[in-house]
């Protein structure tokens, strides 16, 4: 084999697409020639550069919310495809619906406790408007609370600005289903109940994306939405550091208001269930970060807690 | 009672997509923002691509290159659309015969970053960005590069070589003005 004959195959000879009497060939003749064995050296390099260049490069990589959307709307797409249905199927399919909300609407008066969710003011943010409906408790108890609330709001509103905003989390998000297998139930279908409670936003909020991300070594269950220029954050979390006051906490009523208070420009929205904090977080106004939590709380509170009676 | 796989038939097919395909999603991505250069298209084309390939997934035989017949469902998706904005076709063998210019094989210089590399290869022509994108990059055979583009294996191998000629050319035009040296002598 010649050099000039080696630099017609080299490329080949790289991307092993070359006969193996071919290949001994070259082998043999790269043994021989400095000058080719530089040559291929060359060759090889331009390709790590390149496969390094579309790895290292930040812009050709996808954002985890794409990521997730997309995830989302395929797993949508293959379990609950739409198909094509007669009239008469769709008669049967009308009759069910209706015998399915009649019994759900008696099973609602019965359950109404269940999504009964109150609006309060947790004292550190907007305290002229603050209305404290909560049941009556020790001032130390109080204190405890209020000082979790407090630090569970900080956690939540960083994890709203590291993830949602800056996407900078030293541990990489991971999808919803698999951190509901691998670390909390709740996080399993969380989608699926804030999205049924986003169908009854008005101001077009939108769906952003859904993970599971760590902040500060607490992992919550993510789900980002969007209106107008606004990213709101849905967060879930365990309260395994809760003090031992909040699950004394026996009233019905204070579990399930929903406290709001402002931190660090962002305004936060909490609930707890008996295991589970759930946050709405964003840079709405208060009143509107308010209004979405209350819509969004019901579908959220009652799928957690169903997880908490499965668990 | 519906004309529908069951509920686990489907789960067991999503199962298998998601195994098989889904981790293809970020080489998808980079290869469609490479092609279109705007974040919102390459979402939008890799969105297609992933729910047409969803849709036809019991074509796709277990075992072969799933990521090379992902990538070939993006390209076509990528023409129809091209086809749809328009009616003209765009036949350039002026860059083919640029490239044929091209007589020497100057030497992989050394201390040249990413960004770099990435500006250089965007000013080949984009029929050899494809080929060099496919073949170094996403380490495609010559014959999975023809399938995905529809071209002669021939065609393949012709632009390959003259793509890594350009793109060293380009590398080393770039390293002399910055007084790089080249890694290799080459002849």
């Amino acid at each position: 084999m010649q050099c000039s004959d080696f630099h017609k195959i080299a490329d080949s000879y790289l991307g092993d697409e070359l006969l193996i009497e071919t290949n001994h060939e070259v082998i043999t003749h790269l043994e021989a020639c400095p000058a080719c064995r530089r040559e291929l050296a060359a060759r090889r390099e331009l390709r790590v550069q390149l496969r390094a260049a579309f790895a290292n490069s930040a812009a050709l990589q996808p954002t985890p919310a794409f990521t997730n959307r997309l995830h989302m709307q395929l797993r949508a797409r293959a379990l609950h495809e739409t198909t094509t249905v007669t009239w008469g199927q769709w008669m049967a399919i009308a009759a069910s619906v209706l015998l399915v909300f009649t019994l759900g609407l008696l099973a609602t008066r019965q359950t109404t406790h269940d999504t009964s969710i109150e609006l309060v003011d947790s004292g550190r943010g907007n305290q002229n408007e603050a209305t404290r409906i909560e049941s009556p408790s020790p001032d130390t108890t109080r204190d405890a609370v209020n000082l979790f609330r407090a630090e569970a709001a900080e956690l939540a509103a960083g994890d709203h600005r590291d993830c949602a905003i800056n996407h900078k989390l030293a541990e990489n998000p991971i999808p919803l289903e698999e951190a509901g297998r691998r670390y909390d139930r709740a996080y399993i279908n969380l989608t699926s109940a804030v999205m049924s409670g986003q169908n009854q936003l008005t101001g077009g909020v939108q769906f952003v994306g859904a993970h599971s991300c760590v902040f500060n070594g607490k992992r919550f269950g993510h789900i980002i939405l969007k209106e107008g220029n606004h990213l709101i954050s849905v967060l879930v979390t365990d309260l395994d550091n809760a003090p031992a006051e909040i699950a004394a906490q026996s009233s019905l009523e204070a579990r399930q208001a929903i406290v709001n208070s402002s931190v660090e420009g962002y305004q936060v929205s909490y609930l707890a269930t008996t295991n589970h904090g759930i946050f709405i977080v964003s840079d709405l106004e208060a009143a509107r970060n308010s209004q979405i939590a209350g819509i969004l709380a019901p579908s959220v509170y009652n799928h957690v807690k169903r997880t908490e009676r499965l668990t | 009672m519906f004309k529908r796989p069951r509920q686990d038939e489907r789960a067991r097919e999503w199962s298998a997509f998601e195994r098989e395909a889904m981790p293809h999603l970020d080489a998808l991505f980079r290869i469609a923002k490479w092609l279109m250069r705007d974040r919102a298209e390459a979402e939008d084309l890799v969105q297609e691509t992933f729910m047409q390939a969803l849709q036809s997934f019991h074509r796709y035989e277990q075992g072969t290159n799933c990521r090379a017949w992902l990538v070939t469902i993006m390209y076509r998706t990528r023409g129809k659309r091209i086809r749809a904005g328009s009616r003209l076709r765009l036949v350039s063998d002026v860059d083919e015969r640029i490239a044929e210019t091209v007589a020497f094989e100057p030497p992989t210089p050394q201390g040249i970053n990413d960004e770099e590399v990435l500006r250089a290869l965007e000013h080949l022509p984009s029929q050899f960005q494809e080929v060099v994108v496919l073949s170094d990059v996403e380490d495609f055979t010559y014959k999975e590069i023809a399938e995905t583009l529809d071209v002669p294996i021939g065609t393949v191998m012709s632009r390959l070589s003259r793509g890594r000629k350009l793109l060293r050319a380009e590398l080393s035009k770039y390293a002399n003005e910055q007084g790089i040296r080249g890694a290799g002598a080459g002849k």
